[in-house]
């Protein structure tokens, strides 16, 4: 689990006024966690107590989930259970939804985001925490393949994994290992919408993975960041739904025998996958859907990735150029 | 006399001017704010749909009622 520095506090949306009620004020929260930073802002009253309350229950569950989810910890759930030599496991009602929201999510992107591909990561040299400097991302295109789109797996292992949240367990052949990757942070993001969605406006960023919404209907707005200089590329202004961004700009490495890789593998191969595509960006109803949108977008390849993009986003392709898919009608995304 | 003269005439122009400042700071009328919604505005009014840009741009889904805190969204 992330323990670095931790900035918490109260900032005003804007200045307030003696007549200015209280809902306006928006509570935020940002903090180190998933690798990366995370924030929680939350504006009014709601199920979970005063904006305030909300954003710090928010932000303790995010860090208790981190320590719960992560492959990197040797006393993670996730870890427990992928070096269970038993056939099915018992696991939490947290984890039972992470593995179905990752079997759903291979099964709606035909296999293309696969949670089963653990072996070939630490092949590739992300067995742990990545802590070191990345490779410059023009240099790791230089450096990379003849550009082609990833596909599914030929053995895919996901379709062996099977989950009873009833029960609450987990069936897999032992040593099939699970990956919690982008899906849990789209699935947290989910979990604190139901609780969230009840205060005037509320925003969680797992990461990259941003689910926003709440009941004043307010327009919340989406920055996309460049992944070559992290300039904004372009604003969505949403009312609720999910945003997820996928790339290759922040972990590149070069493995063992100099050639560029990173953390998103193309099942065919089991290799980092070089598409044509360095980022994308989903909107969508719901965090796992976003996430398994984005990431299915990078791997379909520069041709048809905004296709993939049903309900807007945006693609950035390898020469930094990129395509912006607005999102349907604003009547579509009303609660 | 005409020191209390000059004296209400400057007591009777800080409370015009104040007066003017806090009820167009009550009905929401801040200047400062209105220059920031507006620039917001300006700028959508750039973006367009499936298309090639090259500069930062603003899609809007539906209106609201008041301002929330930008996300910024990148891959981690």
């Amino acid at each position: 689990m992330s323990s670095g520095l931790q900035v918490r506090g109260l900032y005003p949306t804007r200045t307030s006024t003696p007549a200015e009620p209280h809902s306006k004020i928006e509570a935020i929260e940002r903090f180190p966690c998933f690798g990366g930073s995370c924030a929680v802002l939350v504006t009014g009253s709601g199920p979970a107590g005063t904006a305030r309350e909300a954003a710090a229950k928010a932000r303790q569950s995010l860090l208790v989930w981190h320590g719960q989810f992560s492959r990197f910890e040797h006393d993670s759930e996730l870890s427990r259970l992928n070096r269970d030599p038993r056939e099915t496991v018992a696991v939490g009602p947290v984890m039972s939804r992470f593995v179905e929201a990752a079997l759903s999510a291979a099964a709606m992107t035909g296999g293309l985001v696969d949670p089963t591909l653990i072996g070939e990561l630490d092949g590739v040299g992300y067995g742990h925490h990545f802590d070191s400097q990345p490779v410059p991302l023009p240099r790791a295109l230089a450096l990379a393949p003849r550009r082609a789109p990833g596909g599914p797996s030929q053995a895919p292992r996901w379709q062996q994994v099977a989950v009873d949240r009833g029960a609450g367990t987990v069936t897999r052949p032992p040593g099939v290992c699970l990956d919690s990757g982008g899906i849990v942070k789209g699935l947290f993001g989910d979990l604190l919408a139901g609780t969230l969605a009840g205060h005037e406006s509320f925003a969680v960023d797992a990461a990259g993975d941003v689910r926003f919404g709440g009941a004043g209907a307010r327009l919340r707005p989406i920055q996309v960041a460049s992944p070559f200089d992290e300039t904004v590329l372009h604003v969505f202004e949403l009312v609720h739904g999910a945003v997820a961004t996928s790339g290759i700009g922040r972990r590149s490495w070069l493995d063992a025998g100099g050639r560029p890789a990173h953390h998103l593998l193309d099942p065919a191969t089991g290799r980092p996958a070089f598409t044509g595509v360095v980022q994308v960006t989903a909107l969508a109803d719901t965090g796992v859907e976003a996430e398994a949108l984005s990431k299915a977008a990078l791997l379909s390849g520069a041709a048809r990735a905004a296709s993939v993009l049903t309900k807007g986003g945006l693609v950035v392709y390898d020469d930094a150029r990129f395509d912006v898919i607005d999102p349907p009608a604003a009547s579509e995304w009303r609660s | 006399m005409i020191r209390r003269r000059v004296v209400g005439i400057a007591t009777a122009t800080f409370l015009a001017t104040s007066g003017g400042i806090f009820v167009q700071l009550v009905t929401g009328n801040d200047p400062a704010l209105v220059s920031a919604a507006a620039k917001s505005t300006a700028v959508a009014s750039t973006s367009s749909s499936a298309s090639t840009s090259s500069g930062a741009s603003t899609s809007s889904g539906a209106t609201n009622s008041g301002p929330t805190t930008a996300v910024t969204t990148s891959a981690s």
